[in-house]
């Protein structure tokens, strides 16, 4: 009768060898399928409060500035009213000693419907993998757009609630707001994201480098997420909540 | 084979199984539930479980049954760990490793048998082959007794006190009729065992890995790797958390790691232990890793809560290299060191 420890195993060290003294242990006990229809298991505790619905929306994690690590949250919350959209694709160089090294660079923006939008930069080898990792990215991403009036507050909220200006490096990109009816005046790289946000009035100015893709895209996501941080006068009104002890940095 | 080249990654994942094969004469891997102790004798008394920073009982959360091959003292070798889990402490952790013998006081010389024992009987045993007695909450020792019947037997006040509002106020007054049936004083986290797989080896070419130092070229090259870095709104967090999903990818319901010398995974880049972090075994040797336990094993505790609640990122177990006779149960001072290496940031 064979018994773990004794003369090295039949196995390798390592808990493996209590399987002699219990016979086939791992063989068949559990059955499982690989690789079919993974669930997501989460690995960090605002997932696991997130998978047991104990955090319903994504603006519970946003009231207290929680950060996102797994996009799995975003998809639990949001799910199917996600779509993305590919920007574009830019073949970037590094020289080494023998050749030149391509990869590929994807810049991908993903938005719901219903003011959440995001954006990610990926660079890989493939096209494929990096267009998949950029929307990994852009989930972690996704802040929530605050809309607003112009002038009457009839119908729904169509633009920026005030003017608001983001930038990356040299390019700055100016938000005005604009009465209803006007659609977003812009060049088509800004018009792209403001149009996903959900604004659909907007006059632009840029400043700076505008033909850098890439920057361009990133100070227009810029100017979209800060709006949020601005104290308009509707939040000022004093609340208090409890955060979920998700412990803080 | 303790200094040998670390082999392959063991992978642990809990499964529910019947509860005899969950009992001491099994030689499980569990989590959850009562430890199944291994050795009947020097079991840790309530000093040694008692949480370092609220001074209440520890909970038990896993046990590895981890013997080490080629070792004669160590046939049977189990390592137990457990964790504080009573808000707002959440943070007491206690490693102990027990180590038997093949021929020992205790379980036979031949491997237990695969079928399930006839007698249904008690459910839960309370009582070790040495005589000693364990608490009927938390199945560790149990020295103190009920002052009115003298049968119930607890470690601690907490627990008496647990035990006495959950129904042995009725039935203590009883001396004749003493019921086996332990109610759940929800002290004990839900039992599972440790199923063992081996690790696949992961191609090299799926973990893709940023090679920021090869940087050669002309300036504007740095400058794209710069942009690059920014634009992607990653910090070395992101990156290290990011590396940490893709390896477990293959398998993302593991909740153990095992593997003596095995190069741990991370997930955060706070609190990484240096070699010079570990202390030595009062033996003498070096201290190496044998297992760590990954966050996964929190959704099967089902102990999450809005407020605080027991959470780790990963915890690394490092037990002495020689496995040394010195650093067995009982001894607070010779345990093998636990790091909660990192918290999640949030």
């Amino acid at each position: 009768m064979q018994h773990g420890g004794q003369g090295g195993g039949v196995r390798g060290p390592g808990m493996g060898n209590c399987g002699n003294f219990h016979g086939g242990f791992s063989s068949g006990i559990r059955g499982r399928g690989k690789a079919e229809g993974k669930e997501w298991m989460p690995v960090t505790k605002l997932g696991r409060l997130v998978k047991d619905m104990k955090i319903k929306s994504l603006e519970e994690i946003y009231l207290f500035s929680l950060p996102i690590k797994e996009s799995e949250i975003i998809d639990f919350c949001l799910g199917a009213s996600l779509k993305n959209e590919v920007f574009k694709i830019m073949p970037v160089q590094k020289q080494t000693c023998t050749s030149q090294c391509t990869r590929f660079k994807a810049f991908v923006a993903i938005r719901d419907y219903n003011g959440h939008i995001g954006l990610g930069v990926k660079c890989s080898k493939e096209v494929a993998t990096a267009i998949c990792r950029a929307i990994i990215l852009a989930k972690l991403s996704i802040v929530p757009v605050c809309r607003g009036y112009w002038g009457n507050k009839i119908g729904k909220p169509h633009i920026v609630p005030c003017k608001v200006t983001g930038h990356c490096n040299s390019v700055l990109v100016h938000l005005i707001l604009m009465p209803r009816g006007t659609g977003i005046v812009s060049a088509p790289v800004p018009k792209k994201p403001l149009m996903m946000a959900g604004i659909d009035d907007c006059y632009t100015s840029a400043r700076g480098c505008t033909a850098t893709l890439g920057n361009f895209a990133k100070a227009s996501f810029d100017a979209i997420s800060k709006i949020y941080r601005y104290l308009t006068p509707d939040h000022w009104k004093e609340t208090r909540t409890q955060a979920p002890a998700v412990a803080t940095t | 084979m303790a200094a040998a080249g670390a082999g392959p990654v063991e992978l642990g994942f809990a499964e529910s199984a019947p509860a005899w094969r969950l009992r001491s004469e099994q030689f499980p891997s569990k989590v959850g539930g009562r430890p199944a102790w291994l050795g009947a004798a020097g079991l840790p008394g309530p000093p040694a479980l008692a949480c370092t920073l609220c001074r209440r009982p520890l909970s038990f959360l896993l046990q590895v049954y981890a013997p080490l091959p080629g070792r004669a003292d160590a046939f049977h070798r189990g390592i137990f760990l457990f964790c504080c889990r009573e808000p707002p402490c959440c943070a007491g952790l206690r490693v102990f490793r027990n180590q038997l013998p093949r021929k020992n006081d205790f379980y036979s010389y031949e491997p237990p048998s695969e079928s399930p024992p006839p007698e249904t009987g008690e459910s839960v045993c309370l009582q070790l082959k040495s005589g000693a007695h364990l608490c009927r909450v938390c199945g560790c020792l149990g020295p103190k007794t009920c002052s009115r019947c003298h049968k119930a037997y607890y470690c601690s006040k907490e627990h008496q006190t647990l035990d006495w509002r959950l129904g042995h106020k009725q039935t203590c007054a009883q001396p004749d009729h003493f019921d086996h049936i332990i109610p759940d004083h929800n002290f004990l986290f839900p039992e599972f065992e440790i199923v063992i797989e081996t690790e696949e080896e992961i191609m090299p070419e799926v973990v893709e890995k940023e090679d920021y130092s090869e940087i050669t070229g002309s300036m504007g090259e740095a400058l794209e790797e710069e942009l690059d870095s920014m634009a992607k709104h990653e910090s070395r967090e992101d990156t290290i958390f990011q590396k940490f999903k893709t390896q477990i990818a293959l398998e993302p319901e593991q909740i153990l790691r095992y593997g003596r010398g095995i190069a741990p995974i991370w997930i955060s880049g706070e609190n990484i232990p240096q070699e010079k972090d570990i202390p030595d075994c009062p033996c003498g040797a070096k201290r190496i890793l044998e297992f760590q336990v990954m966050p996964q094993l929190l959704n099967y505790l089902k102990a999450d809560r809005l407020g605080k609640s027991i959470d780790w990122g990963i915890l690394a177990v490092f037990t002495c290299a020689e496995s040394c006779s010195l650093g067995v149960l009982a001894h607070p001072a010779k345990l093998s060191l636990v790091f909660i290496p990192v918290n999640l940031r949030r």
